[in-house]
């Protein structure tokens, strides 16, 4: 199997970067929760179909200049090998013009892996937001249009029960205040410190024996792993949707909440992610026979957590009854600060609900004990008294060297 | 039976299977013999995971079998866009390799 790719190359700190694009990896869990949750804001639909276009349209663009392809059919070849090297499913462009078409979805992590995480077999709308951006900035960038060029609509979608995911693509007028994605945003801080040393854990020789699997998409275009399916997906995409949905829900007066609910997404995240990965057969031949504490067990995640280009994660502290993670350049702040500029609000809910969720996982319940990952273990360890919850004391995306979160217990 | 199967969880809905034999298989044995059940079209991976040494075999669109990830282990990941036949034949390969490779249960 060939495809025609940007090499995805390690960035300072963390960032995994293509065609000028920082990108992180993200399970179906968060993808599902995610939507779900920024489609209560008027509007998402089409916010959500719009960032991933500028993404796609950015990488694309980027990402054919570095390797001199101009051929329309060459370009549109990268889009569609990227799209499944990332995980996100198989494209079939070949019903495509300059003027656009229809573009079909042979398989799709959003038409059929979202389901698996609501227990449902089929939506009652569509899915597919970012498969149906995505091509449409794929194909502007193929044929050296403006970003934007094209309104995308579902006409079929797997998640609604369909055999083949097809998107309509027309022309339009690019809508004036088009989002542009930012990059890798703000610049890299200038010192790292290295891994807390008060484990048994080596957090380099965990980094080096993960570099040694295959996170690439299948002949499906999907990466099914750790007991989850993963996307190599596009930081930017994540910040602007969030962000986008909180500016929504803040004329609402609903702002708090609307924060809430990205941090319960980051609780999902942990829960099934983190959690699956604790219970992988890759971490128990990896990282777990160096774990001889239950806090080897934190190091040993933030290890992990390390590898999927989320920024660095350092354990600065931790008890059974608090961790204090510092996140050196995380993709939230960076993403934000490239977006829309500094802020003095801190804006890493996912860290946030990835903080406590580590502690809920192993100071509330006992993941080394093997539970299963069901919603009554979620309530179980997420929903009591003793449960962790996490603020954020710094922000990176204020000017701070890096964003602190401290998860202390509820009560 | 000398091997057991079961769901992996429920985050990939029915499509990751888990077989446990016992005893443990030789890896090179079970890979000659899926490959011969496959008509010798299964695709090969191996990766290093630590010190175990991960087999990934796959036929394209229709499955995947790791072999070695824990002692005994064998999983059986089914494509998104398998039919439930192709799942079931799936299935029934494999369990027909076990069956003729592992000894017999004593009564």
């Amino acid at each position: 199997m060939s495809r025609v790719i940007p090499p995805v190359a390690g960035a300072p700190h963390g960032q995994l970067v293509a065609g000028g694009e920082p990108f992180v990896f993200h399970c179906n869990h968060y993808n599902y929760w995610l939507q779900k949750i920024v489609l209560i804001a008027d509007g998402m639909d089409e916010a959500c179909k719009d960032a991933a276009a500028s993404t796609a349209y950015a990488a694309v663009t980027n990402a054919c200049a570095e390797l001199g392809l101009e051929d329309p059919a060459a370009r549109l070849e990268l889009a569609s090998g990227l799209f499944s090297q990332h995980g996100f499913g198989t494209l079939d462009f070949s019903g495509t013009t300059a003027q656009g078409g229809q573009v079909r979805a042979l398989t799709s992590h959003y038409g059929q892996c979202l389901g698996m995480c609501a227990g449902i077999k089929s939506f009652e709308t569509p899915q597919n937001l970012f498969d149906q951006g995505f091509v449409a900035g794929a194909l502007a960038a193929a044929h050296g249009l403006p970003a934007g060029s094209f309104k995308a609509s579902p006409v079929s979608c797997h998640s609604t029960g369909a055999e083949v995911g097809v998107t309509s693509l027309e022309p339009r007028e690019p809508p004036a205040d088009f989002f542009v994605a930012p990059g890798i945003g703000a610049e890299p801080c200038a010192e790292l410190p290295p891994p807390n040393s008060e484990t048994n854990v080596d957090e380099a020789a965990i980094l080096e024996a993960l570099a040694g699997l295959d996170f690439s998409g299948n002949e499906e275009g999907l990466i099914p792993r750790f007991g989850v399916l993963l996307t190599l997906h596009f930081a930017n995409y994540y910040n602007r949707i969030s962000y986008e949905f909180l500016r929504r829900m803040a004329h609402t007066g609903m702002n708090a909440y609307a924060e809430e609910l990205l941090v319960d997404s980051g609780h999902h995240c942990a829960f099934n992610t983190f959690g699956g990965i604790m219970k992988s057969a890759e971490w128990g031949a990896v990282v777990e026979p160096q774990c001889k504490t239950k806090e080897d067990w934190v190091h040993g995640i933030v290890a992990v957590v390390n590898a999927l280009g989320w920024g660095v994660w350092r354990v600065a502290e931790l008890s059974p009854d608090r961790l204090v993670i510092r996140v050196y350049d995380g993709y939230e702040s960076r993403g934000y600060v490239g977006l829309y500029g500094q802020t003095p609000d801190p804006v890493s809910y996912l860290a946030r609900g990835g903080v406590a969720g580590i502690m809920n996982l192993l100071y509330v319940g006992d993941i080394r004990e093997g539970p299963e990952l069901d919603d009554a273990y979620y309530a179980k360890i997420f929903d009591t008294e003793t449960s962790f919850v996490a603020t954020c004391t710094t922000s990176r995306a204020a000017g701070a060297e890096y964003t602190e979160i401290v998860a202390e217990r509820r009560s | 039976m000398a091997f057991t199967r079961a769901l992996h969880g429920r985050c990939m809905r029915g499509l990751h299977w888990l077989y446990q034999t016992t005893p443990t298989l030789d890896a090179e044995v079970l890979v000659e013999a899926l490959n011969e059940a496959w008509d010798q079209n299964l695709i090969r991976g191996d990766e290093q995971w630590g010190a175990l040494h991960v087999v990934r075999l796959i036929m394209q669109f229709q499955v995947e079998f790791r072999i070695g990830e824990r002692e005994g282990q064998i999983s059986l990941i089914h494509r998104v866009s398998s039919s439930d036949e192709v799942r079931e034949l799936s299935h029934a390969r494999l369990e027909a390799i076990l069956s003729r490779l592992l000894p017999a249960e004593s009564l």
